[in-house]
């Protein structure tokens, strides 16, 4: 036996997997290779180390945190089981953001319709600068083409900033209608 | 625990767990949750991260319960199980490292290398203290690592090792036999002179 083949039956001779006649060469080449010798004490040496390790143990509370964690899991599926009525890839996430944001699109988009078309209004004045200094007759409404009590106004450069006074049972609602110079 | 299930094999357990028996599960936890910490710790040296592996191999095992076939041993399949989470969490253990690295600056990186995470030194009886081995274990590459635990260690046999890392008998003992070749080399210089130790 050489010195390569002493190494390679290092574990087979340690672990008592050799058989007699291997085992009665390694012990030759051992008797008269000191560095084999030596090797075979480090070896031996590294193998008790490791044996001699203390065995970890796990904490106290690992159970109850492993148990609450199964807990947990069970929550979910119950969850899960009680949604699974659709199944889950029927609905991913993206099915849900796209839905809401459809919901808020048309939200946005009827909104918008609303608005514009009170800006749209046909009858709508336009004011007249304010630098005009004519009197200004404002005519408020309830109902369209309907007449009721004539406020005027004098506009003057000072006015820009005035808010018309709302009289009781009149709303902003009506048409407000500017009748110049009269 | 109840008593009467300590008379089932583990692989009687699990058949029971399958079928619904929710003692059988914890029978099972009882018999191998310090086996396995004691595994996963000596592979990851940190004692928080191997007791959360260990969490999660059990989790595993109770979600995929129906994943076992009564063809290979249910130790085997657990380790398995703890052996790829261990592996899993030693790479993310390993980015994390390279990541604190490389945010140090070059004046900082002489001090705050980090350092592994070891319980308080415990004797060991022998010429190495617990640290110098655990940190001789930690230099071997994965797959000589993987072996030398199994096997020294968990003391598995060579044919269950085999099963567990999916590779011959013949190549396991070989990995293990120069997994401890490099092993010795590692704590040699450690060892004190034969004439010390003989005085």
């Amino acid at each position: 036996m050489n010195c390569s083949e002493f190494e390679a039956r290092l574990s087979d001779y340690v672990d008592g997997d050799i058989s007699p006649h291997l085992r009665k060469r390694f012990l030759q080449h051992k008797e008269f290779c000191p560095d084999c010798d030596e090797l075979l004490e480090d070896f031996k040496s590294a193998l008790f180390a490791i044996h001699s390790l203390p065995r970890k143990k796990t904490s106290p509370d690992f159970n109850r945190r492993l148990y609450e964690r199964i807990d947990q899991l069970e929550e979910k599926s119950i969850w899960q089981k009680f949604l699974g009525i659709v199944p889950e890839h029927l609905f991913p996430r993206y099915a849900i953001a796209m839905a809401f944001a459809t919901i808020a699109l048309l939200i946005g988009l009827n909104t918008i319709q609303e608005t514009g078309d009170s800006i749209a209004e046909p009858d709508q004045p336009v004011l007249p600068p304010p630098s005009l200094n004519v009197p200004q007759q404002v005519l408020i409404s309830n109902q369209p083409g309907l007449l009721q009590t004539p406020i005027t106004m004098e506009s003057d450069t000072d006015d820009t900033n005035r808010i018309m006074p709302v009289q009781e049972g009149r709303s902003f609602e009506g048409q407000i209608r500017y009748v110049n110079g009269q | 625990m109840n008593d009467f299930m300590e008379k089932y094999s583990d692989e009687e357990l699990i058949a029971r767990f399958q079928q619904g028996d929710e003692y059988a599960f914890e029978e099972i936890v009882h018999r191998f949750k310090d086996r396995l910490k004691n595994f996963v710790y000596r592979y990851l040296s940190n004692e928080e991260a191997a007791e959360d592996v260990v969490q999660d191999t059990f989790l595993r095992v109770y979600q995929k319960k129906h994943m076992y076939r009564n063809i290979a041993k249910f130790s085997t399949w657990i380790y398995t199980i703890a052996g790829n989470l261990a592996k899993t969490e030693l790479r993310k253990k390993k980015r994390r490292k390279m990541f604190s690295l490389s945010n140090l600056g070059l004046e900082d990186k002489e001090y705050e290398i980090p350092s592994e995470e070891f319980a308080p030194e415990e004797d060991v009886e022998g010429e190495y203290t617990e640290q110098e081995i655990q940190d001789a274990i930690n230099e071997l590459s994965d797959k000589f690592k993987t072996v030398i635990i199994l096997r020294d260690i968990q003391e598995l046999s060579y044919e269950e090792i085999s099963n567990i890392i999916d590779v011959p008998v013949g190549t396991v003992k070989s990995r293990i036999n120069r997994g401890r070749i490099k092993l010795q080399e590692k704590l040699r210089h450690l060892r004190t002179p034969k004439a010390e130790r003989t005085s």
